[in-house]
C-alpha cells in the first residue's frame, strides 16, 4: 500500500476527476437552471476567497474541530470501556449485547427530537451525538479485536500462569490494537460528518455545519460548495493522519 | 423485579443458561421495566417521557389507520433498491480495484475522494439531475452501500491474494482460477461484513433523507410527528427503526454464518 | 468490572438521568431569564433575527433585570427547526420566552404544553408562490393537479391553505410535494416540481433566474402572513409576574422604536443579520397593503383573536393537532394592557377588524 507512486501513474489517476469537473464546468453554463445546483468555479473562487477574507471559513471551522475531537475523545473512552467489558463478560455481553445493537441501528438523526427534549437543543446536545456517533464503531471494534486474540496466545498465557488481568493486559489488548485503531479510524469519520450534521440540527453557533445551513437558506450555493469540500478534504486529512499515527505506533506489531 | 444470580458464574451449567436465546431479550426487558417505573415514579412528565403503554398504543393506531405500512413499506423499498444495487456494484468496483492495478492508477483516487463526499450535500445536485422522485433517494442510499462493499471487497481481495498467490503460483492457476478458487472464498466473511456496515449505513442515510424530502417513509413519520410534537409517533419510529435494523442486521449475519459453514464443509 | 458493577453503574446511570430529568421540572431560584430567539451562522458572527436586535440594541431590558440581579440569556435555536426546538425547550423547562410562529405554539398547547402569547406583533412574513421560469402558469388556478412544493407543518402551510380556499380549491387538488425549502428549490430549478410554496427567499430564486414570483401576500389581508410573536412559558409567568412585565415592555418598546417610519431603513439593516442581503429584505417589505406601523401592533385586536380561531380550526381539521383547543386560553392579554398605560405608547396602535 505504501508502493510508491509514480508521476505517469498520479496523472492518470487525475483523468477521472479533471474529467468530473470539466463536466461540472459544462453543465454550470448548461443553464441557469443546472447553474443552481452546478455552480461555475469563477463563482465557487469568489465564494472562497470571500468566506476567506470576511474571516467566517476558518473560525467555523476550528469550533467545529474541537468539538469533533471532544465528542471523539468522550465516545472512545467509553467506547474503549464498554467494547472490553462487553468482551471480557460473557454475561455482560449476553445481558446487555442486544440493547446496544439495536439502539446503534436507530439513526442518529431520529434521536434528535429526544434529545432536544431531554437535553436542550444547544452544545451538550451535539456532543451527545458526535460521542455517539464515535462509540459505536470503536466498542464494536474493541469487541471484535479482544476476542480474536488467538487462542494460542492465551493458551501460552496460561501455560505462564497469568492472571486474568495480566492476560488481559499482555495478551489481548496487543492483539486487540489494530482493531481498536481500526475503530477510531471509522469513529473519527462519523464524529466529523455527524459534527456537521448535530451543527445544523441543534441551534447555530460557530460550526461549518451552522455557516453551511446558513448558506443554504440564503441560497449561496458556492459557500455550500465550499463548505462541502473543506468538509470533505478535512475528513481525508484526519484520516491520513490517523492512518500514519496507527502505523507508526504499531510497527512493532508484524 | 429481582434476577437471582447462580454463583459459579464459570460453570458449564450457567453457559447454557445463558446461551438460551431468550437471554437476548433480557436488556430490552429491563429497559422497558426502567421505563415504565420512571413514568409511575411521577418525577416525569408524559410529555418529557412517553409511557411506553401509550406508545404501543400510537403503534397499534398507526398500524390499523394503515399509515404505518405505508411508510414502512416505503422506507423498505427503497432500502431494498439502494441495497441491492450498490452492493452489486461496489462488488464488481470493489473486486476490480483489488485485481486491477491499472483500474487502481486510473479510478483510484476519484474512489478516495467521492468517498469522502458527505451524500447529504449532494441532495441539491441529485435533484436537479434526478428529480424528486424515488431515485434520488435510492442513490443515496446506494453510494452508502457502495463504498462499504466496495472497500471491504478490494482490501480483503487485496489482502488474500498477498497470502495465497505463492500457492497458487505453485498449483500453476490461472489468474481467473486464483480469483475464482482462492481470492472470493477467502474474501467472503470480510466482504459479507463490508456489506452489514453498508446495510446499517443505508438505513441511517435513508432516515436522514426522508427527513428532508419526502412523502413517505419511516424518516418522514418522525419528522411530521416532530413538527406537530407527538413524541408517542416519534418514539413508535425510533423503537421501529432500532428494531428492523437489528433484524436486518441479525438476517446478515446469519447468511454470513451460514455461508462460512457450508464453504467450511466443502473444504 | 464484575457483572455486579456493570449492573449497578447502568442502574446509577439510570437514575442519574431520570433524576436529571426530575430536577428540569423544578423551578430554579430566578437567575437569568432565557428568550430563544433564531440565529444565524453569519460571517464568523451570530446574527440574530431583527426583533431580537432591535430589542438588544435598546439595551432597557438588560438594564432593568440587572437592577433585580437578573441576567438575560439568548438561547440561539436552527432556523431549520424553529418550531419543534422552540417546543421541546418550553417543554422541558430550558426557555422562558421565545418569539416563533403561530402554528408550533398552537401545536404546544394542544399537546399539553402550556404557553401564553405575552405581545402579539412581530413583522408577519410574506408568503411566495414561485413557478419555474419558463412556465405559463399565471395563478394558483392554472396549478390544479400540479405539483406544489411546500415543507409540511412548517407555519407557512396555513397561509397555503387560505390561498387555496380563497381560489375555490382544496389539498386535494394539487399533489403535494414535501420538501425542505433547500430541496424544494432545487426542485424548483430541475423542473421537477410546478410550483414552489416559501417566504423571501423566492427573491434569491428569482435572481437567479430560476424561478418566478406569481403570487405574494402582500395585496392579500394580513391574516396570509406568517405570524412570529412573543410566547412565554405559563409556569414561568405564573411564577414571575414581575419579571414577565418587564420582557412584554421591553417587547413594545422594541415594536414602538421599529414602528417609527425613521427607523424603518436600520430595522431593514438589522435584518440583513441573518445573511440575507438587503436588497431581499426592502423588497419584502414594499408594496405591502398592510401599513408599517401596523405589522408591529401589539394589540389582542379582533382582527388578532379571528385569526387565532380560524388557524386553530385548520389545524383540527388537517390533523396537525389531535386535541380541542380553546384559541382564547392562548391570551394573557395582562402585560399589554399594562405596558399600554404609559403616555408615550398609549393610542399609538388602533384596533383592526378582521378583513
Amino acid at each position: 500500500m505504501t508502493a510508491r507512486v509514480s508521476w505517469p501513474d498520479r496523472l492518470r489517476g487525475l483523468a477521472i476527476p479533471a474529467a468530473l469537473l470539466l463536466l461540472w464546468q459544462w453543465a454550470a453554463h448548461h443553464s441557469t437552471a443546472y447553474a443552481y445546483a452546478f455552480v461555475p468555479f469563477e463563482q465557487v473562487w469568489r465564494g472562497a476567497v470571500q468566506a476567506l477574507e470576511s474571516g467566517g471559513l476558518l473560525p467555523n471551522l476550528g469550533a467545529s474541530l474541537a468539538r469533533t475531537c471532544a465528542g471523539l475523545l468522550i465516545g472512545s473512552v467509553l467506547g474503549l470501556a464498554l467494547g472490553g467489558v462487553l468482551a471480557m463478560s460473557t454475561l455482560a455481553d449476553k445481558l446487555a449485547g442486544t440493547l446496544f445493537h439495536a439502539l446503534r441501528q436507530v439513526p442518529l438523526l431520529a434521536w434528535a427530537p429526544l434529545i432536544g427534549l431531554w437535553f436542550g437543543n444547544s452544545e451538550p446536545a451535539r456532543l451527545l451525538v458526535i460521542s455517539l456517533a464515535a462509540l459505536y464503531p470503536v466498542t464494536l471494534n474493541t469487541f471484535e479485536g479482544l476476542h480474536q486474540a488467538e487462542s494460542r496466545h492465551l493458551e501460552l498465557a496460561s501455560l505462564y500462569q497469568l492472571t486474568a488481568w495480566q492476560q488481559f493486559w499482555r495478551v489481548r489488548l496487543p492483539a486487540a490494537l489494530p482493531h481498536v485503531f481500526t475503530g477510531l479510524m471509522h469513529a473519527l469519520t462519523f464524529a466529523w460528518i455527524s459534527a456537521v450534521g448535530a451543527e445544523m440540527l441543534f441551534s447555530a453557533g460557530p460550526g461549518i455545519g451552522s455557516m453551511m445551513l446558513t448558506a443554504e437558506t440564503n441560497q449561496q450555493m458556492e459557500i455550500v460548495l465550499i463548505c462541502v469540500i473543506t468538509i470533505s478534504a478535512m475528513g481525508t486529512l484526519m484520516n491520513h493522519a490517523l492512518t500514519l499515527a496507527a502505523r507508526r505506533l504499531l510497527r512493532w506489531h508484524r | 423485579m429481582s434476577l437471582s444470580l447462580p454463583l459459579p458464574l464459570r460453570g458449564p451449567h450457567w453457559r447454557r443458561v445463558l446461551a438460551h436465546p431468550a437471554f437476548l431479550l433480557v436488556s430490552p426487558l429491563a429497559l422497558l421495566a426502567l421505563w415504565q417505573a420512571a413514568c409511575n415514579s411521577g418525577a416525569v412528565s408524559p410529555q418529557l417521557l412517553v409511557p411506553p403503554l401509550q406508545v404501543w398504543r400510537t403503534a397499534l393506531s398507526l398500524a390499523a389507520s394503515g399509515d404505518l405500512w405505508l411508510n414502512l413499506s416505503a422506507s423498505l423499498y427503497r432500502l431494498a433498491v439502494g441495497f441491492v444495487s450498490g452492493t452489486v456494484l461496489g462488488l464488481l468496483v470493489g473486486a476490480l480495484l483489488g485485481t486491477s492495478p491499472r483500474f487502481v492508477v486510473w479510478v483510484g483516487p476519484t474512489f478516495n475522494v467521492l468517498r469522502q463526499v458527505p451524500g447529504i450535500a449532494l441532495v441539491p445536485a441529485l435533484i436537479l439531475l434526478l428529480g424528486v422522485g424515488e431515485a434520488f433517494k435510492i442513490v443515496l442510499v446506494g453510494k452508502a452501500v457502495f463504498f462499504s462493499v466496495a472497500l471491504a471487497t478490494s482490501e480483503s481481495i487485496r489482502a488474500v491474494s498477498g497470502r495465497w498467490s505463492e500457492v497458487g503460483t505453485l498449483y500453476r492457476l490461472s489468474r481467473w482460477q486464483q480469483l475464482r478458487h482462492i481470492a472470493l472464498p477467502a474474501s467472503l466473511s470480510p466482504v459479507l461484513t463490508g456489506m452489514r456496515i453498508g446495510l446499517n449505513r443505508a438505513w441511517m442515510v435513508l432516515v436522514a433523507t426522508e427527513l428532508i424530502a419526502s412523502e413517505s417513509g419511516l424518516g418522514q413519520m418522525m419528522e411530521m410527528a416532530r413538527q406537530m410534537f407527538q413524541m408517542d409517533v416519534v418514539m413508535v419510529g425510533i423503537v421501529l427503526t432500532g428494531v428492523i435494523g437489528f433484524g436486518l442486521d441479525r438476517g446478515l449475519r446469519l447468511v454470513q454464518r451460514m455461508l462460512l459453514q457450508r464453504q467450511g464443509g466443502q473444504q | 468490572m464484575s457483572f455486579r458493577h456493570f449492573l449497578l453503574t447502568l442502574l446509577g446511570a439510570a437514575t442519574l438521568t431520570s433524576a436529571a430529568l426530575a430536577h428540569a421540572e423544578a423551578a430554579p431560584p430566578l437567575k437569568v431569564v432565557r428568550i430563544a430567539t433564531i440565529s444565524f451562522a453569519n460571517n464568523g458572527k451570530v446574527g440574530h433575527t431583527a426583533e431580537s436586535a432591535v430589542l438588544d440594541n435598546d439595551g432597557w431590558l438588560q438594564a432593568e433585570l440587572k437592577k433585580r440581579g437578573i441576567g438575560l440569556e439568548w438561547v440561539p435555536v436552527s432556523p431549520a427547526a424553529v418550531g419543534p426546538q422552540v417546543n421541546e425547550g418550553f417543554a422541558n423547562g430550558r426557555i422562558d420566552f421565545a418569539g416563533y410562529g403561530d402554528l408550533p405554539s398552537i401545536i404546544a398547547n394542544a399537546s399539553g404544553i402550556q404557553t401564553r402569547l405575552i405581545v402579539p406583533g412581530g413583522p408577519g412574513s410574506n408568503t411566495y408562490l414561485v413557478v419555474p421560469a419558463g412556465s405559463a402558469a399565471k395563478s394558483i388556478k392554472d396549478l390544479k393537479g400540479k405539483r406544489i412544493a411546500l415543507h409540511r407543518g412548517r407555519p407557512w402551510e396555513y397561509p397555503f391553505s387560505k390561498l387555496l380556499a380563497a381560489n375555490g380549491l382544496t389539498f386535494n387538488d394539487v399533489k403535494i410535494v414535501n420538501l425542505n425549502p433547500q430541496a424544494g428549490a432545487a426542485a424548483l430549478a430541475s423542473g421537477s416540481v410546478d410550483a414552489f410554496f416559501t417566504l423571501d427567499d423566492a427573491y434569491l430564486l428569482a435572481d437567479k433566474g430560476v424561478g418566478k414570483i406569481i403570487w405574494d401576500s402582500k395585496q392579500s389581508s394580513p391574516d396570509w402572513k406568517m405570524r412570529a410573536e412573543l410566547w412565554g412559558r405559563k409556569a414561568f409567568i405564573d411564577q414571575y409576574p414581575d419579571v414577565t412585565q418587564l420582557i412584554a415592555t421591553a417587547h413594545i418598546r422594541a415594536a414602538h422604536w421599529s414602528a417609527q417610519e425613521a427607523n424603518r431603513k436600520a430595522y431593514y439593516q438589522l435584518a440583513t443579520g441573518s445573511g440575507i442581503p438587503l436588497s431581499v429584505v426592502e423588497r419584502e417589505y414594499a408594496g405591502d397593503i398592510t401599513p408599517w406601523k401596523d405589522r408591529f401592533s401589539p394589540l389582542y385586536d379582533t382582527f388578532l383573536q379571528d385569526h387565532y380561531r380560524d388557524e386553530v380550526v385548520y389545524a383540527r381539521n388537517a390533523g396537525v393537532i389531535h386535541a380541542d383547543l380553546d384559541y382564547r386560553t392562548l391570551f394573557d392579554t395582562r402585560f399589554v394592557d399594562a405596558a399600554l398605560k404609559d403616555p408615550a405608547l398609549a393610542g399609538f396602535w388602533a384596533a383592526r377588524r378582521s378583513q
